[in-house]
């Protein structure tokens, strides 16, 4: 079989050890191998692609060499430059430029740092369960409801005029609606901006777990207990809107 | 000590669900049956909180006295059985008012129980001359009977789907009670459909399913 023309063909990069931290971004590409020759570092093993990538182009104070038999040209050279240089100790990129780590300060302990909470949109898809309608839109729904419809859901009323009702499937009626995580009811689309800490935060505001942490787009939250809600149904909607502490003028 | 044996037996039905008799006593006296009447209203009021139209509709209370006893009389006959058949149609009356949603409703807050009883009776007796007579009452009033397996064309629903709200709660019970050869009538099939809506396959997979192979939707 014959061999491909370009296989024959070696690239070589030569850097000063000066500029040695320049070579980070190339570290990732396990296929590399380096050699330190004195006050010079150089890599082989690219291949024609990773030559040609804005990571290499974009190293400074880089010669970059090919190999033609035992030669090395400059870079768009026709005449040879030096000889491969020999007796070196070639290793792998990553081996060779080891990563260190910041020193750990252990006098700092960031006391006086605070996250601050919001919400972002968020680009995973999460089913909506729970939804805040008005008391008018329930009501003209609900009198005429099929009784299927109002099983397996819940319902409270906030401040007086608002519905939440949490359950599946919801009513085909209009409304914000909101996904849940765990005990926190978060507007559909909008997700914790450190959505890591969602646990921690959750276990803050919502010891355990004895409510509903609802969280609204203006970045407040409202705290309903989990006995407030009542089973929806149409006896539950009229008794509740007839009693006598409650006037809105339904 | 408890005076009133039809009062308490028709509050422990409402309540508990459970039929609890005093002794062998068919007759009712006059004198208990107002606190009867009372008990049924009260009931019939907190029910009518489900009824799906802001007018509810008025209580009637000699449908809903028929339905409480007969169910009263046919609980005694299930246990103690002295009378001759012939006598059976002159203790347990036929009630044939008009079907409208005052009259249905009340006959149901105690008839719905006659299902259960009937089921019982088949197990004792399959031959049972009683249980023909109930069963015609129940394919009468037959929103009570929608649990009890009834052979459709006995049943009228021009008059039962009349109004719409009576119509909402038959098709209802249809749902709960996951009546299929109720639901595949063609006077109900479309109604269930629009009830389950999008649904239908979440909340009464079987339905959905003779619906397809229907091949109408």
């Amino acid at each position: 079989m014959a061999q491909n023309a370009s296989d024959d063909i070696g690239y070589f990069l030569l850097l000063d050890e000066v500029h040695k931290a320049d070579l980070g971004t190339i570290r990732v590409w396990s296929n590399l191998k380096i050699a330190f020759d004195g006050k010079d570092i150089w890599v082989k093993d690219f291949t024609h692609q990773q030559i040609h990538s804005v990571e290499v182009k974009s190293i400074p104070y880089k010669t970059i060499f090919y190999s033609k038999g035992a030669k090395l040209y400059l870079h768009n050279s026709l005449l040879p430059d030096r000889n491969i240089p020999a007796s070196l100790l070639w290793t792998q990129i990553d081996r060779a430029l080891p990563i260190s780590l910041p020193d750990l300060n252990h006098n700092y302990f960031g006391i006086q740092e605070k996250i601050s909470i919001a919400l972002v949109a968020s680009e995973t898809e999460a089913e909506a369960v729970a939804m805040i309608t008005s008391l008018d839109v329930l009501k003209q729904y609900i009198e005429t409801a099929p009784a299927i419809r109002l099983e397996h859901l819940f319902w409270t009323i906030l401040q007086n005029k608002d519905v939440l009702l949490i359950g599946k499937p919801l009513l085909p009626i209009t409304g914000q609606t909101y996904w849940r995580q765990e005990d926190v009811l978060l507007p559909v689309g909008f997700d914790f901006d450190l959505s890591i800490l969602a646990g921690k935060l959750i276990d803050t505001i919502n010891p355990g777990r004895r409510g509903i942490v609802l969280w609204n787009q203006e970045n407040r939250y409202l705290f309903i207990d989990k006995n407030a809600f009542q089973p929806l149904s149409l006896s539950s909607f009229r008794n509740t809107v007839n009693h006598p502490l409650f006037y809105t003028g339904i | 000590m408890i005076n009133n044996y039809f009062l308490e037996m028709i509050k422990t039905l409402r309540k508990q669900e459970e039929v609890v008799l005093y002794g062998n006593i068919l007759h009712v006296n006059e004198k208990y049956i107002i606190a009867v009447v009372d008990f049924l209203e009260q009931e019939f009021r907190n029910e009518m909180l489900e009824y799906p139209d802001p007018v509810a509709p008025e209580f009637n209370p000699e449908a809903a006295l028929w339905a409480a006893e007969t169910i009263y009389k046919a609980a005694q006959l299930l246990l103690y059985r002295e009378n001759k058949e012939t006598d059976l149609e002159i203790l347990l009356p036929d009630y044939k008012a008009v079907q409208t949603s005052s009259t249905v409703l009340s006959v149901d807050l105690c008839l719905r129980f006659l299902p259960d009883i009937l089921t019982q009776l088949k197990v004792i007796d399959s031959e049972d001359a009683m249980i023909g007579i109930l069963e015609r009452k129940i394919a009468y009033w037959h929103y009570s009977g929608i649990p009890y397996t009834l052979t459709s064309d006995q049943l009228d629903f021009e008059t039962m789907f009349a109004e719409r709200a009576l119509k909402h709660l038959y098709i209802n019970r249809i749902i709960t009670y996951k009546k299929m050869d109720l639901a595949m009538l063609n006077s109900c099939r479309d109604e269930v459909a629009g009830h389950l809506g999008i649904f239908a396959d979440h909340f009464w997979k079987e339905f959905n399913k003779e619906k397809q192979v229907d091949g109408k939707y």
